[in-house]
């Protein structure tokens, strides 16, 4: 009776055969660093190109896939990771640029959550 | 789950009860390795490719200079070393989260076999260092006569 059970697990462990269509999905570590103007987020996605990236905003959500030409164990190395976005950021305005396998997200803050220093004047 | 029980009472059969725990057991592994696959935090340090002429190392190394980093092969050892500065924040800059690594790595590896070190070849692309390695042809095997 076990013997059967065996069995039948081990098929299973064999099933996902190399494909290419498979994914291992990566979270990529990240650094987030604020100054006056806005927030500047950088992730290491070592082997993503801007041709095989994706960076997108949802419901105040940041989704960032990248698909690379890496292959670990058989399967496509996929990057995934997202951020929760404050309403101080100006979602139109968000930009992207990749080099070396760094990711540089440029989330500028909306005019209105910007600091504003007001000279006190004596009269 | 006793509700559940009473309502199918095939559920109630030994044997099923058997064969489903060892399956669940030995399933347990298979969804453990597969959450790993799923979830691992980071990205790939090291791919070796061995095929049929050449060995190919890819190593990651994103927003590193290549005049930082260092290839060394002897015999059948490869050695990379590599550093990345840690970027130097502005008066008015802040980290809010911190996890990208900076420093000095070193990583030695024994390749699966012995390269024409003279003939190494190296790219860094997209944050990848491309190592490909032509393989040294196999010695022949040296047949000694007895007289």
């Amino acid at each position: 009776m076990s013997d059967i059970v065996r069995k039948e697990n081990k098929a299973e462990v064999k099933k996902p055969e190399v494909s290419k269509l498979e994914y291992i999905e990566f979270a990529p570590p990240s650094d987030v660093v604020e100054n006056h103007t806005g927030i500047v987020v950088l992730l290491d996605v070592p082997g993503a190109t801007t041709e095989k990236l994706s960076v997108n905003v949802e419901d105040r959500i940041l989704k960032i896939e990248a698909d690379t030409d890496l292959a670990q164990h058989g399967k496509h190395v996929r990057y995934k990771r997202s951020f929760q976005i404050s309403h101080e950021i100006a979602l139109d305005k968000i930009s992207a640029k990749i080099k070396d396998g760094v990711l540089r997200l440029e989330l500028p803050k909306a005019e209105s959550a910007r600091v504003h220093k007001i000279k006190v004047t004596t009269e | 789950m006793l509700a559940r029980l009473n309502d199918n009472w095939s559920l109630l059969n030994p044997w099923r009860t058997v064969n489903g725990l060892q399956k669940e057991l030995l399933g347990l592994f298979d969804d453990f390795n597969e959450n790993l696959n799923r979830y691992r935090a980071g990205y790939p340090q090291m791919i070796v490719e061995d095929a049929e002429k050449e060995l190919t190392v890819k190593m990651s190394l994103p927003g590193y200079e290549s005049k930082d980093m260092d290839i060394e092969v002897v015999s059948d050892f490869l050695t990379i070393r590599a550093e990345r500065k840690a970027p130097e924040l502005k008066k008015d800059e802040k980290f809010l989260h911190r996890e990208r690594s900076f420093g000095k790595i070193e990583e030695s590896i024994k390749l699966p076999s012995k390269v024409k070190s003279g003939k190494v070849n190296a790219r860094y692309i997209d944050g990848v260092l491309v190592i490909t390695l032509p393989k040294e042809e196999a010695e022949k095997p040296h047949v000694v006569k007895i007289s």
